[in-house]
């Protein structure tokens, strides 16, 4: 600890602070511009000089570090601070257009109030000023306006500090250097709105806010965003009912001061004429308004007929519900409906994740503070930067901040190699094998409980022989990984549940090593819905159906029976749903019809079963199948928890009012049982203290086993596997009126490596066509070198594909051809 | 007329001194092959000893900059500042034009002394001639093996990578310079940390101008007290100074630190042009504040230019006779710096940009009274303010040309324009 005088007050601060942090400690504020606290110092704008005891000069403060002793002036004590930061100001304005009246920033802006505070009255400065084109667009999202800029290079910092994007730059020099982008080479970025946040003056300003407010005439409501499970803290701006902005609320543990493009500018589909508002009944095939009333006892009286005919009922909810909804959903189907045929999956479930996933709550949480500290971490079956982009951040400041190696496995290379990440890329599905080459080799060192990897399964050789990955970095992997030990972090993406025996191999490599373990999912609910028993096997708190005595703890607190018997996963019940075997389907915030990984299932699922009710904000293509349709609120209108991947749960209140007769979807579930006069939670406290009480304490992580996998092989006509998942930007519903968001998303592609292209004979950009037994789908081809041979990419939901076509959820893998679009036609 | 004490420029007058021959014939490398008979510790206690102060323009004692290499973290660098971009100066340039082997020569044994098996030549790109002659050199010296795996016969090697730059004078500041070798924007670093602990690539290096380490070489041969016969206590040896201007004969001269600058005006350059009398010279560049013909007589070394209120800065020496209008020097100063400008800082970024407006105004008749208040504290606002020594340095004419030659800006600002020929 150091001591230093700050305008006469004595403070103690670590060694290493900074004046300005320092002063600010003591509520001093030194005005700055270039300044910003996850940036690097950079001491460009000399706004911050103060005056230091025994310097000839003043110095900044932003790069100033304290020493023993050090006795500080800012400007409220030393006439010498003043008269420099005045100086400075007077600099800043010569050029500065001094168009506060039309400028966004206006109000919120760092200019302008320092200027008021310290600035000079008036200016000496009677040349011309710097003049140039206005405004020009830096993306479709964002707006530069170049003779407001003050240089403090934060955007640019911003670009190559933080998001490693190739995306604005400071050109030329002197009076004309001036922010731009490359020419030569495409802007992108998912991150770009955070520099309009963080530019100190309105040079950059946001594609769609312009002009729209004044920051005085908005009210700001603290929020999370449901976009993502990153779990950023946000702050929604709303002007007469109206979201006009969406900003990053700082969050040192989560998202710091960040947020991602999508979590800032995707919003839009909460206020679109689009919504449904008004609960809605189906009479002879198209939907009649009706009252709640009315709806509810149409859907209670179902529930009974259901019931007393013994057949069977499902429920469906998506892991897009914050936590107090996934619950009631959960104790809805159990405790109401009497069944266990309830999921937040589309797809099959398997013996090893049934075993993972309620051993999850029990393992020692990794947060994004640990990945700084750990020594290695593991990305396995997940593209950060697609599917948790502040997550992707964090790792990013891992790995170079804190020199934190990063291993990824995954078929395909993703945007964490660009900053060293080292890749071991396998053919898709076969994630397995990479996990047990490398625990096997770091069992023969004695590296790992022997627990973990004792196992049926083939030797390192034919591991590696059947995964194709490099068998060098296999062994690195293991190197890293026994050099880490304990403080290795695994992060498994959902997607490593749909690859035979990774799941399982991962968690035992994890728990071998004593390392820490996260699953990471694409969807904001995730972990509500495992956690609140959004599962067939399932109840809250991760206890299990069949186990009598955890059903009991359960059955205890809702003082009533549940069904002892394990219920149909996702795909069953909509298999069941097609056969016309469910008597009542309850869809809650979920799109079957579209999203279930198969090329018809879904959609033939909803349109042979007898009764569905769904809850929706829009109409989808399963809302729009349904019998009743219940008009639900949207995140911004409501209050509610989401916990992130790191289980973290955080809370949101309300920013805007709901549409309509809108109601929170664990109010619609309460009315109903209300009607049927059976007991259930009446407020959102009342399920927040259910919560609380069935939250299960630590226990010990065991192994499970690992499934002996026999992949199956390609055959000649359809050669390649296919690997697939939804980019950032994708097609979805809630993604309905980003338009400007939309303009930076992919066009749709298919991904092979050069081999295998040429070997089809088709260069990139021409149009490939990838067909199965099942469908096809045409898209330009793109090359991704290293993308193993044999294998190819498309991402899920790009605009003007379904990928779902190609699929057959009941096949583990999915094999494709890929031909010249024109082949297939003159074929 | 002054006789000159030719050491870094003796070669210049002898036959094909360029080649590796002529160097050769003329003792040079001797230095070379007696400095790695000694250990690194124990030349950078000669240079040390020797007093050998930077030429690039700060001063700094060169031996006590090696001293700072720490010897455990390896790769170091030697880099070599070859980008003399300072108005006024054109020692560096002749210097490798006329004897590129004897920069060589000081940066193999600085290299040496360092511990570094690589060395970089960052040479202003419009020295075209200059460039050439060190790659023809370079590639001599790669074949008579002084340069490569095992510098002349010893186990030491080294590796000289000449670098053109792209015509910004602020690449000459030596951490911009590293960020241009680097391949990103020339503008300065913060510091610390200093060069000698992250340079290049993070590495430590030392940076070091084209005239200090071509003095290096007859230090190490002819010792430490055969440097310090000539000069100062504290400005040891002998230094080129460049003479421009109104002068009759301007061009490269070389004498022992602390001559009178009347000597080396008049002495080496032949006087004022035309026998006019001087008005006012910069002793170190246009970087360095104007003195008048009161200074005639202060010493030519870094102690004596400091007590008459300058720097010795590169020792360029420009002369302004009787009829020179002081506000157009002033404002063709100021056009420089605000060309030159690197543009990461607002005081010299926004400062310069406004300075030579100003000066163009008074010049051209539309000074007003309030200007000359204005300047200064601009000026002021620059001086000591901002991020490197460029703004320091672009404001120094402005401010001593207000504070000697005040009259004349009053005149033009009262006649509404110029009062001298053109
Ligand atoms: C704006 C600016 C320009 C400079 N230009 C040069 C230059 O062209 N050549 C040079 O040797 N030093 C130049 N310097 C000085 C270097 O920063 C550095 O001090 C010098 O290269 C160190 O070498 P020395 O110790 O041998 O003098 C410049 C400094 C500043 C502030
Ligand atoms: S655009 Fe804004 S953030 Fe970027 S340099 Fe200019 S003032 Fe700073
Ligand atoms: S003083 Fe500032 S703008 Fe000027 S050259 Fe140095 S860093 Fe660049
Ligand atoms: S805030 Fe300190 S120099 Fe910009």
């Amino acid at each position: 600890m150091v001591n230093v005088t700050i305008d006469d007050r004595a403070i103690t601060v670590p060694e290493g602070t900074l004046v300005i942090r320092a002063a600010e400690q003591l509520g001093l504020y030194v005005p700055r511009f270039c300044d910003h606290p996850y940036l690097a110092p950079l001491g460009a704008c000399r706004q911050c000089l103060v005056e230091i005891e025994g310097q000839r000069k003043p110095l900044t403060s932003c790069t100033t570090t304290v020493t023993e002793g050090m006795v500080v002036k800012t400007q409220f004590t030393s006439d010498i601070a003043a008269g420099a930061q005045k100086g400075v100001l007077e600099l800043l304005l010569i050029n500065h257009p001094l168009d506060c009246p039309v400028c966004d920033k206006g109000g919120e802006c760092p200019l302008q109030d320092q200027v008021l505070a310290y600035g000079p009255g008036g200016s000496r400065y009677r040349e011309p000023k710097r003049r140039y084109v206005k405004p020009v667009p830096v993306s479709p999202l964002v707006y530069l306006d170049r003779e407001r800029c003050v240089l403090c290079a934060r955007c640019t910092r911003f670009a190559s500090e933080i998001s490693g994007d190739p995306f604005i730059e400071l050109f030329e020099r002197g009076a004309l250097e001036q922010v731009a982008i490359f020419e030569d080479q495409p802007y992108e970025s998912s991150f770009s709105g955070n520099v309009i946040q963080i530019c100190p003056v309105g040079a950059l300003t946001d594609a769609e806010f312009r002009f729209k407010a004044r920051p005085f005439d908005m009210t700001s409501t603290p929020s999370v965003c449901n976009l993502c499970s990153s779990g950023c803290s946000l702050t929604i701006q709303q002007r007469r009912g109206q979201i006009v902005r969406v900003l990053a609320r700082d969050n040192p543990d989560v998202n710091e001061v960040w947020t991602c493009d999508k979590g800032r500018f995707g919003h839009a589909y909460v206020q679109r004429p689009e919504r449904v508002v008004e609960p809605m009944i189906k009479k002879e095939g198209s939907f009649v308004p009706v009252s709640w009333a009315e709806a509810v006892r149409l859907i209670a009286g179902r529930i009974q007929t259901v019931k007393a005919n013994g057949e069977s009922a499902a429920v469906l909810a998506g892991a897009r519900l914050p936590d107090e909804d996934a619950y009631a959903v959960s104790r809805f189907a159990r405790t109401i409906l009497g069944t266990n045929n309830v999921d937040h999956r589309l797809r099959r479930g398997s013996a090893e994740e049934d075993a993972v996933l309620p051993q999850l709550m029990h393992a020692e949480p990794v947060e994004y503070e640990t990945l700084e500290r750990a020594k290695l971490v593991v990305v396995a079956g997940l593209d950060p930067r697609e599917e948790s982009p502040i997550l992707f951040l964090r790792l990013r400041k891992a790995a170079l901040k804190h020199r934190v190696p990063i291993v990824e496995l995954q078929p395909r290379r993703t945007a964490l190699a660009r900053f060293g990440a080292r890749s071991i890329r396998c053919a898709p599905g076969t994630e397995a094998d990479v996990l047990l080459a490398a625990a096997t080799r770091l069992g023969e060192r004695g590296g790992v409980d022997a627990s973990a990897v004792k196992a049926h399964h083939p030797s390192v050789s034919a591991l590696l022989e059947r995964c194709g990955a490099d068998a060098d970095h296999v062994y690195a992997l293991a190197d890293l990984l026994q050099r880490a030990g304990s403080d290795a972090v695994f992060l498994a993406g959902e997607r490593l549940s749909t690859s035979p025996g990774a799941l399982a191999a991962c968690w035992n490599l994890a728990a071998g090593l004593g390392a820490k373990f996260a699953r990471v999912s694409r969807r904001p609910g995730a972990a509500a819905a495992v956690w609140t028993g959004l599962h067939p096997k399932l109840l809250p708190g991760g206890r299990l159906v069949d186990n009598d005595r955890e059903r009991l703890e359960v059955e205890a607190a809702w003082q009533t029976s549940v069904p002892a018997q394990p219920g149909l996963d996702g795909r069953s019940i909509l298999d069941g749903a097609s056969r016309g075997a469910i008597g009542l389907l309850y869809l809650v915030a979920i799109d079957p019809a579209f999203d279930a990984p198969d090329s018809s299932l879904g959609a033939r699922a909803l349109d042979t079963s007898d009764f569905i009710v769904a809850h929706d904000l829009l109409l989808t293509e399963s809302s729009r199948r349904a019998d009743v349709l219940l008009p639900a609120v949207a995140v911004p209108e409501r209050a509610g928890t989401f916990t992130d991947w790191e289980i973290r749960p955080q809370t949101f209140s309300p920013a805007v009012g709901a549409p309509g007769l809108a109601e929170p979807d664990w109010q619609i579930l309460s009315m109903i049982a209300a009607e049927l006069g059976v007991a259930f939670p009446r407020s959102l406290e009342d399920i927040r203290r259910e919560i609380r009480s069935l939250v299960r304490p630590q226990g010990t992580r065991t192994p499970v086993l690992v499934p002996d996998v026999s992949i199956p092989k390609s055959t000649e006509h359809y050669p390649f596997m296919l690997l697939t998942y939804p980019l950032l930007l994708d097609d979805g519903t809630m993604m309905l009126g980003a338009n400007d968001l939309m303009r930076t998303a992919d066009d749709v592609f298919v991904e092979l490596n050069a081999k295998d292209a040429e070997r089809i004979g088709v260069e990139p950009g021409e149009s490939v066509r990838v067909s199965s037994q099942h469908g096809a789908i045409e898209a330009p081809l793109r090359v991704l070198r290293d993308l193993p041979n044999g294998s190819v990419f498309i991402p899920t939901n790009q605009r003007g594909t379904r990928v779902q076509s190609l699929l057959d959820s009941t096949d583990a893998m999915t094999f494709v051809r890929v031909d010249p679009a024109d082949a297939g036609r003159r074929g | 007329m002054t006789e000159q004490t030719p050491v870094v420029t003796g070669r210049f007058g002898a036959e094909s001194s360029d080649t590796y021959d002529g160097y050769t014939r003329t003792g040079g490398y001797e230095g070379l092959r007696a400095a790695l008979e000694m250990s690194p510790d124990q030349i950078i206690d000669m240079v040390k000893a020797a007093g050998l102060r930077g030429r690039g323009g700060a001063g700094f004692p060169t031996g006590v900059k090696w001293g700072f290499i720490p010897r455990e973290r390896k790769p170091t660098y030697l880099v070599c500042n070859a980008d003399e971009g300072e108005p006024g100066t054109f020692k560096d340039r002749e210097l490798m034009e006329r004897d590129p082997h004897q920069l060589i020569e000081g940066i193999a044994i600085a290299s040496y002394a360092i511990e570094a098996a690589q060395a970089y030549i960052y040479c202003r790109g419009e020295f075209a001639f200059a460039g050439r002659q060190l790659e023809r050199a370079i590639a001599e010296a790669y074949d008579q093996g002084i340069l490569g795996k095992r510098v002349a016969g010893s186990d030491y090697s080294l590796d000289v990578i000449l670098h053109r730059g792209a015509g910004a004078y602020i690449c000459g500041e030596e951490t911009a310079l590293l960020e241009s070798l680097e391949g990103k924007r020339g503008q300065p670093r913060l510091r610390p940390p200093f060069p000698a602990t992250n340079g290049l690539y993070d590495q430590p290096t030392v940076v070091n101008n084209v005239e200090t380490l071509s003095t290096v070489p007859h230090i190490i041969k002819n010792g430490a007290d055969w440097f310090k016969q000539w000069g100062t206590e504290k400005s040891p040896g002998t230094k080129m100074f460049c003479v421009s201007g109104d002068v009759e004969r301007p061009g490269n001269y070389e004498g022992p630190l602390g001559m009178p600058v009347r000597e080396v005006i008049d002495g080496f350059a032949g006087g004022v042009k035309g026998g006019k009398k001087l008005k006012a010279f910069t002793p170190g560049g246009s970087s360095t504040p104007l003195l008048t013909a009161a200074h005639l007589d202060a010493g030519m070394d870094f102690e004596s230019i400091a007590a008459a209120g300058s720097l010795l800065g590169t020792g360029a020496i420009i002369v302004l006779a009787e009829d020179a209008c002081m506000v157009r020097a002033t404002y063709r100063f100021m056009k420089f710096y605000e060309h030159e400008s690197c543009g990461k800082c607002t005081p010299c970024r926004e400062g310069c940009f406004w300075l030579s407006q100003v000066l163009h105004r008074i010049e051209n008749g539309s000074g007003r009274s309030e200007d000359m208040k204005l300047l200064t504290d601009v000026s002021n606002n620059i001086f000591g303010r901002s991020f490197c020594a460029f703004g320091d340095g672009a404001v120094s004419p402005v401010l001593s040309s207000v504070k000697y030659f005040a009259d004349e800006y009053t005149e033009h600002i009262a006649k509404k324009g110029c009062p001298f020929e053109r």
